[in-house]
Parts: C-alpha cells; sequence; structure tokens
C-alpha cells in the first residue's frame, strides 16, 4: 500500500501554547486511522491542518507526496455539528449539492444517480425529500457522510461526527460506516474521544496526548473488549 | 390546527377592521363634523369606484410601484455587491460601515432639497430618494445575515474548491435568506413612504403622478374624499404585499426549511 498522507515534524501553536509539538505520522491508503486523545490534546487540530483549514507553524503535511496548502476536494471533511447541512436544501439536494457544483459538469441524470446511490448506501431511502429539520441527528449525520462520499474524495476527515448520538444510532452509524468504508476503500482519518468507538472502527490507533504523540496501536481485530479500553483508557 | 389559529386571526382582524368603520361612520352621519373634513363610508366608496372607472387611481399607483419596484430593484443589487464585498475585503467593509453611518440616519425627506438641485424633480429624483431610503437598512440586514452563517457552511465551501463568488452565490445568500427577507421587508415599507414623500413634492412642483401626487392634488382641491380614495388604494396594496407576497415567500422558502 502506498503512502497517502506523510506528516513530518508538523508542530503548530495558539498564543504560545503548544498544541502539536514535532508529530510525525504516516497514513497509507484504504486505512482507518482514529485519533484520540483527551479534548483540547489537538486532536481536530491535527483534522484542521490536514484538511488544509489551518495553517501550520512548521514541518510538512503532504497528500500523496504534495505539501497541503489549502482545502481540496481530494479531502473532505465530515464535521461534528448537525448543522454542516444546507438547511435550504433537501436530503437529496444536499448530497447532489458538491456534484452539481463540480468542475466535472456532469449531467443531471448523473447527478441524480450517484446521489441515488450514496443515499441508499447509507440507508435512507424514502427520506430523500425531506428537509434537514425533518430529520434526527443521527440521519442528519448519515446525510453528511453521504455528501462527502458523494465526490469520491481519497481522504474522508472525519472530527467526531457521532459525538453527540446515543448509543444506539452511534453503533448503527459504525456499522454503516465499516460498511462504506469496505465498498469504498476510502482512507479515513477519525477523531473521537470514545475509546470503544475506536476500537470498533480503527485499522491503528493513534493516541495524542500533551500535543505529542503517545502511542500507535495496531487494531486489526476491531473488537472492543473491556481489557483493551481500560488498557487504552489508562494510557489517556 | 395551525390553519384554524391563522383563520381565526384573519377573523378578528376583520372584526377590528368593520368596529372601526362603523365608529367612523357614526362619527360622519351623527356628529356636528363636517363632512370636508370627515366624509362618510359612502362618499369615499364612491369617490374610489369613480377613480378606479376614470383608470386615475389605477394609473397613478401603477406609475408609483413601477418607480418602487425599479428603485427596490437597484437597491436590492447594490445591497447584494456592498455586502458581499464589505464581508470579504475588511477595508470595503469599513468604507460601508462608515457610509451606513453616515447615511442611514439621514432621512431621505433632508435631502429634497439638495436632490432638487442635483438632479431636479423628476422620477429620477423619486427613484434616488427610494434608493437611499432602502439600501442603509438592506445592507445592515444583508451584512448581519452573512456574519450570522454557521461557519462550518463556510468550511464546506472552501472543501469544495469553491470560488468566493460561488461561496456567496451557492451558500451565503440562500444561508441569510431570513434576514433578507427581513431587510425586503423593511425596504419595501421604507420604499413606500419615500415614494409617497416625494411625489407629493416634486409632483406639485414638476407636475408628474404617483399616488402621493394624486393624494396631494385631492387635498389641494379639497376632495377630502377622493385623499380617503388614495389612501385606502395605499393600505390595501400594502396587505396585498405583507401578507401574498411576502407572505407566500416565507412560507415557500424559510418556513418550508425551518430556518424562520
Amino acid at each position: 500500500m502506498k503512502d497517502i498522507i506523510k506528516i513530518e515534524k508538523l508542530t503548530k501553536t495558539y498564543e504560545d501554547n503548544i498544541i502539536l509539538n514535532n508529530i510525525d505520522l504516516t497514513i497509507t491508503e484504504g486505512e482507518f486511522v482514529c485519533l484520540i486523545g483527551p479534548s483540547g490534546e489537538g486532536k481536530t487540530t491535527l483534522l484542521n491542518l490536514i484538511g488544509g483549514f489551518i495553517e501550520k507553524d512548521s514541518g510538512n503535511i503532504k497528500f500523496q507526496g504534495k505539501e497541503i496548502r489549502k482545502p481540496t476536494r481530494d479531502c473532505i471533511m465530515v464535521f461534528q455539528e448537525f448543522d454542516q447541512l444546507f438547511s435550504w436544501k433537501n436530503l437529496k439536494e444536499n448530497i447532489g449539492f458538491p456534484l452539481k457544483n463540480s468542475r466535472e459538469k456532469l449531467s443531471m441524470e448523473e447527478i441524480n444517480n450517484l446521489s441515488t446511490k450514496y443515499i441508499e448506501m447509507v440507508k435512507l431511502k424514502g427520506f430523500e425529500n425531506h428537509y434537514p429539520h425533518q430529520l434526527s441527528g443521527g440521519m442528519k449525520q448519515r446525510v453528511a457522510l453521504a455528501r462527502a462520499l458523494a465526490t469520491s474524495p481519497k481522504v474522508l476527515l472525519m472530527d467526531e461526527p457521532f459525538g453527540s448520538l446515543d448509543a444506539q444510532t452511534k453503533s448503527s452509524l459504525h456499522s454503516t460506516l465499516l460498511d462504506i468504508w469496505g465498498k469504498t476503500n476510502t482512507t479515513i482519518i477519525f477523531v473521537t474521544h470514545d475509546v470503544r468507538e475506536a476500537l470498533t472502527l480503527a485499522d491503528r490507533i493513534v493516541l495524542l496526548k500533551e500535543g505529542i504523540i503517545r502511542e500507535i496501536i495496531d487494531n486489526n481485530e476491531k473488537i472492543p473488549t473491556d481489557k483493551k479500553v481500560a488498557e487504552i483508557t489508562r494510557l489517556l | 390546527m395551525k390553519n384554524k389559529v391563522y383563520l381565526q386571526g384573519y377573523k378578528l382582524k376583520a372584526i377590528w377592521v368593520i368596529l372601526a368603520l362603523i365608529i367612523w361612520e357614526s362619527i360622519a352621519r351623527f356628529s356636528s363634523v363636517t363632512s370636508l373634513a370627515f366624509p362618510s363610508l359612502t362618499l369615499i366608496g364612491k369617490a374610489l369606484i369613480e377613480s378606479i372607472i376614470s383608470g386615475e387611481i389605477i394609473n397613478q399607483m401603477a406609475f408609483s410601484l413601477g418607480l418602487i419596484i425599479l428603485g427596490l430593484i437597484i437597491s436590492i443589487l447594490l445591497a447584494l455587491i456592498m455586502s458581499s464585498l464589505s464581508i470579504i475585503n475588511p477595508i470595503v467593509e469599513n468604507l460601508v460601515d462608515t457610509c451606513i453611518s453616515i447615511f442611514h440616519p439621514l432621512p431621505g425627506i433632508a435631502l429634497l432639497p439638495l436632490i432638487i438641485l442635483w438632479i431636479g424633480t423628476g422620477y429620477k429624483a423619486v427613484v434616488f430618494i427610494i434608493i437611499h431610503s432602502v439600501l442603509w437598512p438592506m445592507i445592515l440586514n444583508m451584512v448581519a445575515g452573512f456574519k450570522a452563517i454557521p461557519q462550518v457552511y463556510k468550511k464546506i465551501g472552501r472543501n469544495y474548491e469553491f470560488s468566493t463568488g460561488k461561496i456567496i452565490s451557492k451558500i451565503y445568500i440562500p444561508a441569510s435568506l431570513p434576514y433578507i427577507i427581513a431587510g425586503l421587508k423593511i425596504g419595501w415599507a421604507r420604499a413606500w413612504r419615500a415614494a409617497i414623500s416625494a411625489e407629493m413634492i416634486f409632483g406639485a412642483t414638476g407636475g408628474k403622478g404617483g399616488i402621493g401626487w394624486y393624494i396631494f392634488n385631492k387635498r389641494v382641491f379639497m376632495d377630502t374624499p377622493g385623499l380617503f380614495a388614495g389612501l385606502i388604494v395605499i393600505i390595501i396594496i400594502g396587505i396585498l404585499v405583507e401578507d401574498l407576497a411576502f407572505g407566500k415567500l416565507e412560507e415557500t422558502t424559510i418556513k418550508k426549511w425551518g430556518i424562520s
């Protein structure tokens, strides 16, 4: 597998506080990586840097060998906020929005087919004409996921997307996300502070604490046993 | 349930209007006030029908509405350009803020002598007054709307590599529609006032028409029922635009989207 994201000696500070200190991390194509750590320890900052939303102080972040300087369609972000959906567009229009406004100039039929494909993928068939205010929190995050996938990004950046959901909805979304990941082979970088969630989803778990990577844990089984949860929690 | 409450609201409003009309007619018929100052509803109705049949009031109203719509369209376009530039560039934002501080508190009517001096008394002067009255509150609302947009929308626009123009047209404008509609409502009300005030003065000096000029003319000739007929038409147009045009616009947009 080829490297898709390569981070070298990355440092970021906010008003004299070191948020990320000399970070090195390589992510390969098709990998599912979870960034985990206590609140305020730089997980979201790292995701925003990979997405090109903020500027680094020093170091390198490369996507397929090229320095990331601004947000691109190659790395699409799914945010935690429920209001990330456009309130003036229904579910199908929200998913079709990036397709309709892409440089590729897709036909209406192609946009329609792709939107339908991703609606089915996130299991929201029958809700096409619903507006965001008519959807539950979990459904909104499903739509956000479908919209992010619609343009076939190489990397999906997910910033605690299920953080505000109840356990049952979260579990259902985990299954959907793993299913989609299996089908699309998109590289996923997922921020969470929930150890069990990280153990359920990730190939590798990156522990961030006090601005540095404390540990990188391989997680091939993806079974969140109580023992594993306790072990990782101790490290945080 | 909602429709029932809505209908009840209308019924209650109708009762208030009928009550006011009864009081009006009683004063006109049974008090010592002269019909020249306080004409009966019959006289007002007669004057209104005669004006409609002769086409006078309709022509004058069409003239005024034409000026108002022209002024509103120019104001909306100017407000869109200025608000968009204002959120893109801090220097333009400062310039727009300065203009608002200077011109927004300045009543259009206070500018009339200067406008007569610079532009004359034609329809252009009326349109100028309308633009001045509408533009500043419209910009204030649009900029407030643009600033209230969730940060996440802007990030999404950047993530999809949209140009600044596309972010404004595809995200900022629809996302701030509640503010834009509120600005339009204020703009419409102010445009009416500005147009009527300006027509009363420019019409009298330049001989141009409009509903303001119509009302002014009726007063000059002491045709009080005709004067009230003009006022009634203004009220009816106001209600129609407020309840039907803006009501429908809100119904099909911000209420439907759950952002009202």
